[in-house]
C-alpha cells in the first residue's frame, strides 16, 4: 500500500476515533479533546489526498475555532454545574425542566 | 354578458355567501336572542332564495362562474353553475330555511349554553357542502370537502365533555386521512395523466385510461370520499352521534352525505366519464362493499336504541345507495343517485328534526320511549311517518322513485345483485323504522309525556312539516328533473 | 432613494449579502446600548435581503447562473431579517451585553448560511458554513444566562458539529482528488477520474450539511439546542440555521446529482436519508410535550421531503425543493416566532386556551400548522403537490407516500396542537406580560404568515423556484 494509502487510513481511523469518542465520552473536556482529534485526523486526510493549501487552511481555522468555543464552555459548564460529567448534566437538566413545567402549571 | 347571466353569477355568489354571512353574524351579534334568530332564518332564506333563483337560471340555460384564486398552473379553485351542482345546492339550502329555525326553536327549548356557536357552525357546514355542489373542478372540490370536515367537526365537539372532544378527533382524523392519504394523490394522479382537474360532461381523460390506471384512481377517489361512509372508510359515523340534533341536521342531511353524495357523482360523470367503463372490476367491488354495507347498516340500525345512532346507520344504509348508483357508468344510475341524495336529505331532515324536537320536549331519545308520542306530538310525528315512509322507499315518497330508478338501473346493466342488495336495505329500513313510526302513531299515549309545560313551539314543529312534504315534490317534479340533469350525462358535441 | 442604494450595491451584491451582516455584527458589538444595536443589527439584515432579492431577482430572470444559490439566499437572508427585527421583542431575555453579543451571532449566522450559498467552491462553502454554525453554537450558550439547559444544547451542538466538519473536511480532500477540481459548477460536466472517491467524499459533505440542518436521524442534537434555548435563539435556529444548511445541501446536491459517473449513487442516498427523515421527524413531532422541539422535529420530517424532491434529479423536482425549502421557513418564522412571542411556556399542555387569550400569536401558529398539514391554499400545500406531481411522474411512487406520510402526521400533531389552542380551556394564567416591544415580533409573524398564505397566489414563487431550476439543468451534461 502506498504511503499516501496507509496515511489516508490513519487519518480515517484517527477521525473515526475521535468521534466515537467525542459522541460517547462520559466527560466533556475528553468529549473536546476526541473533536480535536478528529478534525486532526481530517486534516490529515487532507494532506494525504493532496488538497489544495487553502483546504487545509480552512479545516485549521475551523478546528482551532471549535477548540475555543469547546474550552470556553467547558469553563461555563463547570461554573454553572459543578460538574463536567454529561450524565450529571443531563441529570440535572431533566431535573430543572420537569421542575419548571410544574411551576408553570401551578400558577 | 347579457343581464342573466350577471343575475346567474349574483345568485351563485349568493348561494355561498349567504350561510357565510350567516354564520358570522351570528357570531358577531349573539344578543338579542331575537335578533340573532332573526338573522339566522333571514340568511338561511335568502341563501336558499339565491339557490332557487340559480336553478331557475342554469335551466334556462344560463351559466355562471366564480374564480376566487389561482394557486396553481391551469388549477382554479373556481365554482359554477351547472344542473348537478345548483340542485344539489338548492336543496341544502332549500332544506337550511327550516333547518334553521329549527335549530332558533332547539336552543331555546334546551337551553343551549352556546347557541351562536352552534347556529354558527351549522351554518358553515351548509356553507362548505354547497361549495362541494357548486365546485367546477376537482381541486376546489378537495378544498370545499376540507373546509366541510374542519366546518364539522366543532359540532361533534359542540357537548365539551372529554367524550365529545375525543369522539370529535376521531371525526376528524377518519375524514382528513382519507381525503390527504386517498383523495389527494388521486387528484395529483389525475393531474399528471390528464393535465386538467376541470369538471366536463365526458370526462377529462381524452383518449382513454388504462384498465389498472382506472381501477386504481376510482378506488382511491371513492375511499377518499369517506363522507358517503363506504366501509372501510365510515368510522367517523359512530363518532359524530356525540353532536347535538341540530348539528346532527346539519352533519347527516345537509352537509356531510350530500357533499359526498354529489361529490362522487361529479367524479363519476365529469372526471371519469364513458372511462368508468374501463375501471368496471374496482366498480364492481366497489359496489358490492357499499351494497353489503348498506345492508349491515341497516341491521345495525335495527340494534341501536338511541335514535341518533339508529337514524345515523339509517342514513348510511341511504348513502351507500348514491354509491351503486353512481358507480353504475349508466346516466340511469348517475339519475338514481342523484334523485337518492334529494330523497336522503329530506327525509333525513326531518326524522332528525322530529327526534330533536321529541328530545328537547320530552327528554326521550331511546326507541323504545317513543311509543305513543304521536298521539300527544301528532305534528311532529306526522312529519316523522312520512319522511320514514320515503327512507323505507314507499311510494309516492321521494325514497320510492330514487330507489325505482336505481333498481331499474341496476337490472338494465346486468347487476341483479346489486338491484336485489337495494330491496333488501330497503325491507331492513321497513324492520328499523317502520314499527318505530306505528308504536308511535297508533300506541297508547303516556301520561306524562313532556317536560316542558307548552309542548313543542312552532318553531320546532313547522320545520319538520316542512321538510316532511318536501319528501313528496319528487312525485312531480321527476320528470322535469331528468330533463334538466340530462346535460351531465351528454357531452358537448 | 432606494433606487440609488440598489444602482450602488448590484455590481457587489454577493459580498453585500455577505458583508453586510458582519459588518452590521461588529457594529451592534461595538454599540452602547442594546437597542441601538437591535436597530443596527435589523437595519443591516434589512438592507443584505433587500439587496440579495433583487440579485436573485436580476439572477433568475438572466439565466446562466447558480440558480439553486440565489434563490436560497435571498430566502435565508430574508429569513435572517424577519428574525433580527423580531429580535426587537426578545431583548429583556438577555443582560445588555448578552444581548448585543446575541445580535451579532444571528447577523453571523445568517451571513456565514448566506456565504454557503454564494461560494462557489467548496472551500467557501465550508469556511461559510462553519462561521454560520459556530455562531448558532454560541447563540445557544448564550441563552445559558437564563436557562443553564442551554449550555448542555450548545455543547450537543458543538460535539455533533465538530464531527461534522470533521467528515466535510475529509470530503473535500476526497472530491479534490476524486474529481480533481473543488468548484461546484464544473462538477456536473468534468470528467470524474475515481468516481468511488468522488461519490464518497460528496456523501460527506451531504451528510455533515444534513446534521447540521437537523435531517433525521442525524439530529442527535435538536431535542436538547432546541429545548432549552431562548425564544431568539431557536427562531434563528430554525428559520435560518436549519433553512440555510439545508439550502446549501440542496445546492451542492444540485451539482453532483447530474454528474454521470456519480450523480445516482448521491440521489439514491439522498432519498433514503430523507424518507427516514420524514418517517422519524414525523413521529417525534407526534411524541414532542414541547413547542420548541414540535417545530424542530417537524422541520426535520419537511427537510425530508426537501431531500426526497433534490433526490427525484429532474428540473421538476428541484423546483419543488425550492419550493418546499420556502414553505420550511415561512412555518419556522410562524411556529418558533410565535413561541417567541409566547415567552417561558413551552410545553404543549400550557397552551391550552391559548386563542382566547393571545388570538394573534394563537393564529399566526394555527396557520403555521396548517401549512405542515398540507392543508389547502397554503403554501404547505403547494409544496406536497409539487413533490407529488414529480414522483409520479419520475416513477417514484413511494415518494409520493413519503408526502402524504407527512401531511397525514401532521394532520395528527398538529390539528392536537390547533385542538389545544381553540378548544381545551386554560388551565393556568397566561404570562406572556405586557412588554410593548413584544409587538416587534409582529412584522416577522406577519411575513410568515403572508409567505403561507402565497398558497393563494403562488405564481411569482412557482417562477422563480422553475428559473432556479432550469439554470441548474442548463449547467448539466
Amino acid at each position: 500500500m502506498a504511503p499516501d494509502g496507509i496515511l489516508l487510513a490513519g487519518a480515517v481511523a484517527l477521525l473515526m476515533a475521535g468521534a466515537v469518542t467525542a459522541w460517547t465520552s462520559a466527560n466533556v473536556t475528553k468529549r473536546i479533546a476526541a473533536l480535536a482529534l478528529a478534525q486532526i485526523g481530517a486534516l490529515a486526510g487532507l494532506s494525504a489526498l493532496g488538497a489544495p493549501s487553502a483546504a487545509s487552511v480552512a479545516g485549521i481555522v475551523a478546528a482551532f475555532a471549535q477548540l475555543t468555543l469547546g474550552v470556553a464552555l467547558i469553563v461555563r459548564l463547570q461554573e454553572t454545574y459543578n460538574s463536567v460529567e454529561a450524565p450529571e448534566l443531563d441529570a440535572a437538566d431533566a431535573l430543572s425542566e420537569s421542575q419548571s413545567q410544574n411551576k408553570l402549571g401551578d400558577a | 354578458m347579457g343581464w342573466g347571466a350577471v343575475s346567474a353569477e349574483l345568485a351563485l355568489w349568493g348561494a355561498l355567501a349567504a350561510p357565510i354571512a350567516q354564520a358570522l353574524l351570528v357570531l358577531v351579534l349573539p344578543r338579542p336572542p331575537g335578533l340573532r334568530d332573526t338573522l339566522h332564518i333571514l340568511f338561511a332564506c335568502a341563501g336558499a332564495g339565491c339557490a332557487f333563483y340559480l336553478v331557475v337560471a342554469v335551466a334556462g340555460g344560463e351559466g355562471a362562474r366564480m374564480v376566487l384564486a389561482r394557486p396553481l398552473p391551469d388549477v382554479d379553485l373556481a365554482f359554477s353553475a351547472e344542473p348537478l351542482g345548483a340542485l344539489i345546492a338548492a336543496l341544502i339550502l332549500g332544506l337550511g330555511a327550516p333547518h334553521a329555525m329549527h335549530t332558533a326553536g332547539m336552543v331555546r327549548a334546551t337551553r343551549e349554553k352556546a347557541p351562536a356557536r352552534l347556529m354558527a357552525f351549522c351554518a358553515l357546514a351548509i356553507a362548505a357542502a354547497v361549495a362541494v355542489a357548486l365546485s367546477a373542478n376537482l381541486f376546489s372540490l378537495f378544498v370545499a370537502s376540507q373546509a366541510l370536515i374542519v366546518a364539522t367537526f366543532p359540532l361533534v365537539a359542540h357537548p365539551g365533555d372529554e367524550d365529545s372532544r375525543r369522539a370529535a378527533g376521531i371525526f376528524l382524523g377518519t375524514l382528513f386521512a382519507s381525503s390527504i392519504g386517498l383523495f389527494l394523490p388521486a387528484m395529483v394522479w389525475t393531474y399528471a395523466i390528464s393535465g386538467a382537474l376541470e369538471f366536463q360532461p365526458g370526462g377529462v381523460f381524452v383518449g382513454g385510461i388504462d384498465a389498472i390506471t382506472a381501477n386504481v384512481l376510482l378506488t382511491l377517489f371513492v375511499l377518499g370520499l369517506a363522507m358517503t361512509a363506504i366501509p372501510p372508510m365510515h368510522g367517523w359515523l359512530r363518532a359524530s352521534t356525540r353532536a347535538p340534533f341540530p348539528g346532527l341536521v346539519s352533519i347527516y342531511a345537509l352537509a356531510i352525505f350530500p357533499a359526498g353524495g354529489v361529490g362522487l357523482l361529479k367524479i363519476a360523470a365529469f372526471v371519469f366519464g364513458p372511462a368508468l367503463n374501463d375501471a368496471a372490476l374496482a366498480a364492481r367491488a366497489l359496489m358490492v362493499l357499499a351494497g353489503v354495507g348498506m345492508c349491515v347498516a341497516a341491521l345495525l340500525a335495527l340494534s341501536k336504541q338511541d335514535l341518533r345512532e339508529r337514524l345515523a346507520y339509517s342514513c348510511v344504509a341511504q348513502s351507500l345507495a348514491v354509491v351503486i348508483g353512481a358507480l353504475l357508468a349508466l346516466p340511469a344510475g348517475l339519475f338514481a343517485a342523484a334523485l337518492q341524495i334529494v330523497a336522503l336529505s329530506c327525509a333525513a331532515a326531518t326524522l332528525l328534526m322530529a327526534a330533536g324536537t321529541v328530545a328537547a320536549v320530552t327528554g326521550r331519545v331511546n326507541a323504545a320511549d317513543y311509543a305513543g308520542l304521536g298521539r300527544v306530538m301528532p305534528w311532529t310525528f306526522a312529519g316523522f311517518a312520512l319522511a320514514a315512509a320515503s327512507m323505507i322507499g314507499m311510494p309516492p315518497f321521494s325514497g320510492a322513485w330514487a330507489k325505482l330508478w336505481l333498481i331499474t338501473a341496476a337490472a338494465a346493466s346486468g347487476l341483479v345483485w346489486a338491484a336485489a342488495l337495494v330491496g333488501v336495505a330497503a325491507v331492513l329500513t321497513f324492520a328499523h323504522l317502520g314499527p318505530l313510526a306505528a308504536n308511535a302513531l297508533a300506541a297508547k299515549a303516556p301520561a306524562d309525556a313532556f317536560k316542558r309545560p307548552d309542548g313543542a313551539s312552532i318553531l320546532l314543529a313547522v320545520p319538520v312539516l316542512v321538510s316532511a312534504l318536501a319528501t313528496l315534490w319528487l312525485l312531480v317534479l321527476a320528470n322535469p328533473l331528468a330533463v334538466f340533469l340530462a346535460p351531465i350525462w351528454t357531452p358537448r358535441p | 432613494m432606494f433606487g440609488l442604494f440598489l444602482d450602488w450595491a448590484r455590481p457587489h451584491a454577493a459580498l453585500i449579502v455577505f458583508a453586510a451582516p458582519l459588518a452590521g455584527a461588529a457594529l451592534a458589538v461595538l454599540a452602547p446600548m442594546a437597542r441601538l444595536a437591535w436597530l443596527i443589527a435589523a437595519v443591516c439584515a434589512i438592507a443584505a435581503a433587500v439587496v440579495a432579492l433583487d440579485f436573485a431577482a436580476r439572477g433568475l430572470s438572466g439565466g446562466g447562473g447558480d440558480g439553486a444559490g440565489l434563490f436560497a439566499t435571498a430566502l435565508v437572508a430574508c429569513c435572517a431579517a424577519a428574525a433580527l427585527v423580531g429580535a426587537g421583542a426578545l431583548l429583556t431575555d438577555w443582560g445588555p451585553r448578552a444581548g448585543r453579543y446575541a445580535l451579532a451571532l444571528a447577523l453571523c449566522v445568517g451571513a456565514g448560511w448566506s456565504g454557503a450559498l454564494l461560494a462557489p467552491d467548496l472551500v467557501g462553502v465550508f469556511l461559510a458554513a462553519e462561521t454560520a454554525w459556530l455562531a448558532s453554537v454560541a447563540l445557544v450558550a448564550l441563552s445559558g444566562e437564563r436557562d443553564r439547559g442551554a449550555l448542555n444544547g450548545a455543547l450537543g451542538m458543538l460535539g455533533a458539529g465538530g464531527v461534522a466538519s470533521a467528515l466535510f473536511v475529509l470530503g473535500i480532500g476526497l472530491i479534490g482528488r476524486g474529481v480533481g477540481t473543488l468548484q461546484l459548477a464544473a462538477l456536473p460536466a468534468v470528467q470524474i477520474a475515481m468516481p468511488g472517491l468522488a461519490a464518497t467524499g460528496v456523501g460527506l459533505v451531504l451528510a455533515a450539511l444534513a446534521l447540521k440542518a437537523g435531517v433525521a436521524p442525524l439530529h442527535v442534537w435538536v431535542g436538547a439546542a432546541y429545548g432549552r434555548a431562548g425564544g431568539f435563539a431557536s427562531l434563528v435556529l430554525g428559520a435560518v440555521g436549519a433553512v440555510g444548511a439545508l439550502a446549501a445541501l440542496v445546492r451542492v446536491a444540485a451539482f453532483a446529482i447530474p454528474a454521470p459517473a456519480i450523480g445516482a449513487g448521491v440521489a439514491m442516498s439522498l432519498a433514503g436519508l430523507g424518507a427516514a427523515s420524514v418517517v422519524v421527524g414525523s413521529l417525534q413531532a407526534i411524541g414532542a410535550s414541547n413547542l420548541r422541539r414540535l417545530a424542530a422535529y417537524a422541520g426535520a420530517a419537511q427537510a425530508g421531503a426537501v431531500l426526497i424532491s433534490a433526490a427525484l434529479g429532474s428540473m421538476a423536482g428541484f423546483a419543488a425543493a425550492l419550493v418546499q425549502l420556502f414553505a420550511m421557513a415561512a412555518v419556522a418564522i410562524v411556529l418558533l416566532g410565535g413561541g417567541a412571542a409566547l415567552g417561558g411556556v413551552q410545553a404543549l399542555h400550557l397552551l391550552n386556551g391559548l386563542g382566547r387569550r393571545a388570538p394573534f400569536t394563537a393564529a399566526a401558529i394555527s396557520l403555521g400548522g396548517l401549512s405542515l398539514m398540507g392543508a389547502p391554499l397554503t403554501i404547505g400545500f403547494l409544496g406536497r403537490w409539487r413533490l407529488i406531481e414529480a414522483g409520479v411522474g419520475a416513477g417514484w411512487w413511494w415518494a409520493a407516500g413519503a408526502a402524504i406520510a407527512a401531511s397525514l402526521a401532521g394532520v395528527f400533531y398538529c390539528g392536537r396542537l390547533i385542538e389545544r389552542l381553540y378548544v381545551r380551556r386554560a388551565a393556568a394564567a397566561f404570562t406572556g406580560g405586557d412588554n410593548p416591544w413584544r409587538l416587534a415580533l409582529a412584522p416577522a409573524l406577519l411575513a410568515g404568515v403572508g409567505a403561507i398564505g402565497l398558497g393563494l397566489a403562488p405564481d411569482g414563487l412557482l417562477r422563480a423556484a422553475a428559473a432556479a431550476a432550469a439554470q441548474l439543468w442548463d449547467g448539466a451534461p
